[in-house]
């Protein structure tokens, strides 16, 4: 089997990368828009009750939902391609990581907080130099899990017409070709240790620094 | 009279949501350069009293003037960075160096390098910290009394006319904390900033205050000398928070000066000798050990009067 995966592999060199090339790119992006929401949400969602109860109710909600039916229900409205995927792996992701952000928001000290501002530390001086830094082990947990699913994720983004390494295993099931599948299964498997080992590494030196 | 630093005048807070006053009609004057102690038990409003001289709660009613304005006039931020502020554990930023920590309020004043680098080196030195071994270390790797210090240089960096302790001793070691006390002290005298220093320690109260702020439920119970206090307490609740401790307690925190009579030549000559910086515990000691019935109080080779055995033993009958 191992033989014939990398027989595949070397004559379908060009596609395999561009497979993997689309998947980390769509990964990104998705990524990049999930922090961008859920980091700011969760650090609302820590610090306004009242904002706080709608907004974990619907991340709780989204949670639920099936990511495969999420591609479902998206392909009416957005049609195929990149756009339905990057939506779905968007909304699907952002929960986690808003609440990794709201606990890690929540665990820092107030006796701490207290004191910057009574020092005449201004509230976004506050935020962005005490705050986050000391929420940040959380945080950086958030962006483990959510990467990882992310990676996971986008495989079931190839049907509906996104590319990625799911693609191949979608080719494979069809096709009835296995090695073709488990290039794409072990590839994503491969990606996804890595990018959580990188990121579990920089999790424990800034845990290093803190406690 | 001297400059007023903070004069609180009818001040009253009440939390949201209470049907009481956490505290209720306070009026002081604290002159500058003194330290004051806010003494009282859990839930006395020692520290809600504290935390609306910087602010970090709101007066419900009433007017705090810093050097006679109106602390709510002034842009808050700026207020508080001439404001020192201590808290039990110190507060520091735990993902900060002690150098970094110190530097908060300078790069907050927008200091240059070179002057925030002078000042760290300068405070560090005054809190008795080693410049080079303890620049970069975290908070964490310190021992509760060295965080403390590092605490007290943070507060300091900018020079605060007036510093707000919240029980910063609180959680330290008995031995530790009777060091940083008189540092405390010591430093006070040396640079001369008016302090607000709030306690539940009856002992730490007494040792530290130049005058007491006694406070129960909301409300000031006395406020007044060590010694006023010690001797004519103003209510049943005053004598009964100050008669908690032991007789030996007492004696530790009165100086030798409470009580001078004026001595004769004879005495001068053949009494023995206490020195005015000393309590009266020191005293007891002496008495003991000397067998006499007076001691000869003196600044250096300046006599100041004699204190008598009688008044010790009416001390201790209290």
């Amino acid at each position: 089997m191992i033989f014939e995966m990398i027989a595949y592999i070397q004559k379908d060199y060009e596609r395999y990368l561009t497979l993997i090339e689309q998947h980390v790119v769509l990964d990104l992006i998705a990524f990049v828009i999930c922090v961008g929401a859920a980091v700011p949400l969760g650090y609302l969602c820590a610090k306004k009750e009242k904002a706080a109860i709608p907004i974990m109710a619907a991340a709780n909600l989204i949670m639920v939902i099936p990511s495969l039916a999420l591609f479902a229900l998206l392909q009416p409205i957005l049609g195929i391609g990149n756009a339905p995927a990057l939506t779905a792996l968007v909304f699907l992701s952002i929960p986690t990581m808003l609440i990794s952000t709201r606990a890690g928001i929540q665990g820092v000290d107030p006796s701490i907080l207290e004191n910057a501002s009574g020092m005449g530390m201004p509230q976004w001086k506050v935020c962005l130099q005490v705050e986050i830094p000391l929420a940040m082990p959380a945080i950086l947990n958030g962006f483990r899990v959510t990467a990882v699913s992310l990676i996971a994720g986008t495989t079931i983004a190839a049907y509906v017409g996104a590319g990625g390494l799911g693609f191949y295993i979608k080719l494979g099931l069809t096709a009835r070709q296995h090695e073709v599948m488990y290039i794409g299964a072990l590839t994503v498997a491969a990606m996804a240790i890595l990018v959580d080992c990188i990121l579990a590494h920089i999790q424990k030196k800034q845990i290093e620094k803190i406690a | 009279m001297s400059e007023i630093a903070i004069e609180l005048k009818n001040v009253y807070k009440r939390f949201k949501g209470n049907d009481y006053d956490s505290v209720s009609d306070v009026s002081l004057k604290i002159e500058r350069g003194n330290f004051v102690t806010i003494l009282g038990t859990s839930g006395s409003g020692k520290t809600t009293l504290l935390k609306m001289v910087n602010r970090i709660y709101e007066l419900t009613s009433g007017e705090i003037l810093y050097f006679g304005e109106d602390i709510t006039r002034l842009p808050v931020n700026d207020y508080r960075r001439q404001i020192g502020y201590v808290i039990q554990q110190g507060g520091l930023f735990p993902h900060k160096t002690v150098e970094e920590n110190i530097a908060v309020i300078p790069r907050l004043l927008k200091w240059d390098k070179e002057k925030t680098g002078r000042r760290i080196k300068e405070l560090m030195g005054l809190v008795r910290l080693e410049y080079d071994t303890y620049r970069n270390r975290y908070p964490r790797s310190l021992s509760g009394g060295e965080q403390q210090r590092v605490g007290i240089a943070r507060a300091l960096a900018a020079d605060p006319s007036v510093m707000l302790m919240d029980e910063p001793f609180g959680a330290i070691d008995a031995i530790t904390r009777g060091v940083l006390q008189q540092e405390v002290k010591n430093l006070q005298h040396k640079l001369g900033n008016t302090i607000l220093f709030v306690t539940h320690d009856v002992f730490e109260a007494f040792l530290l205050g130049q005058k007491i702020i006694v406070m129960d439920r909301g409300r000031v119970q006395q406020f007044d000398t060590p010694y006023n206090i010690m001797l004519h307490p103003a209510n049943e609740f005053v004598k009964r928070l100050i008669t908690t401790g032991d007789v030996y307690d007492k004696l530790r925190v009165l100086s030798v000066e409470s009580h001078l009579e004026e001595a004769s030549e004879e005495e001068i000559q053949k009494g023995v000798r206490i020195d005015s910086s000393k309590y009266l515990n020191d005293a007891l000691t002496m008495f003991v050990k000397e067998e006499c019935s007076y001691l000869i109080v003196a600044e250096g080779n300046r006599v100041k009067g004699k204190l008598p055995i009688e008044y010790l033993k009416q001390m201790m009958k209290e």
